[in-house]
């Protein structure tokens, strides 16, 4: 009889927050890591990371964090830092119009570098406009966004991870 | 003013086997999982054992830790090493670029706040 060991080692995934500057990753970085917020800004100049684990129908995935320097493009950013990642978290700011103009040449540019890479689309801080207002811009966008969130009150950035979390395991 | 480097060797698992401690005291971590404490480390160690070509250094400037032993920006290199055995391993540098990179936080923090 062969003796069939089962090892449940943890699942754990490098996960990038990128985007432009000032459109909220660290914050969203802080609200997920240690559900903090602060309304003071001080820019990334490189990278942070950190790690947190989550439970998603009972299979623990640690997700491996990576807090990146805000670039006006994509291609700024060191390819060094994309090494081993298995999914993006594009950001931008739903107030700032520059932050989400060079979306479509951005995610162009991080799919042909990362092909087969999960690649998410993040409106963030959702709390300072109206719900007609952000629905005009996803509209405007003609880009689909995949959430939008506020790492001020916290809205959605659970679920953001939890999305992300999901794509692991299935 | 040169910078101050530490050179710390790894195995293929991550575990510690040398470093000449120039920034931080490694005693604690020897013959352990270096993995476990640097969440950098565990987020790139096995694509750099798997993908990294012998003869390659492959950097990631401007490390920002969360270590109380290792506060500041530091540049991060890795590089493919022989070990015992012909075994295969990891050397990991960590220059301390503090006072330049605060600098230039500094510089980029007016900036981009003239246009947010
Ligand atoms: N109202 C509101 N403000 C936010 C939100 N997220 C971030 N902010 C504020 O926006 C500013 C920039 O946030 P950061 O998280 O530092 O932005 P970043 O993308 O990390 O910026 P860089 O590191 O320079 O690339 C800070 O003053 C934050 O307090 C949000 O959801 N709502
Ligand atoms: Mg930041």
């Amino acid at each position: 009889m062969r003796l069939q060991i089962l090892i449940n080692f943890m699942l754990s995934r490098k996960v990038i927050l990128t985007g432009s500057f000032g459109v909220g990753k660290t914050s969203l970085f802080s609200r997920f890591i240690n559900n903090t917020f602060s309304d003071r800004y001080i820019t990334t100049i490189g990278v942070k990371v950190d790690k947190k684990s989550l439970e998603i129908d009972g299979q623990e995935i640690s997700i491996l964090l990576w807090d990146i320097a805000g670039e006006v493009t994509q291609n700024k950013v060191p390819n060094s830092y994309f090494l081993g990642a298995s999914a993006i978290i594009y950001v931008f700011d739903l107030t700032r119009p520059s932050t989400y103009k060079n979306i479509k040449l951005d995610i162009d540019y991080l799919n042909k570098m990362l092909p087969n890479i999960t690649i998410l689309i993040v409106g963030n801080k959702k709390d300072l406009l109206d719900q007609e207002k952000i629905k005009t811009i996803g509209e405007d966008l003609g880009y689909p966004i995949d959430l939008y969130t506020s790492a001020k009150t916290g809205e959605n950035v659970e679920n953001l991870f939890e999305t992300i979390g999901r794509g692991f395991i299935e | 003013m040169s910078k101050v480097r530490q050179t710390i060797t790894l195995d293929q698992r991550g575990y510690l086997l040398t470093s000449c401690d120039s920034l931080f005291p490694t005693e604690k971590f020897l013959n352990k999982d270096l993995k476990e404490f640097f969440p950098f480390l565990e987020s790139v160690f096995v694509d750099l054992i798997q993908t990294l070509e012998t003869g390659r250094i492959i950097q990631f400037p401007k490390v920002e830790t969360k270590h109380i032993f290792l506060p500041g920006f530091y540049d991060y290199s890795f590089r493919l090493i022989r070990i015992r055995n012909e075994e295969i391993g990891l050397q990991w540098d960590v220059v301390d670029a503090t006072n330049e990179y605060t600098d230039l936080q500094t510089e980029q923090q007016s900036a981009h706040e003239k246009e947010l």
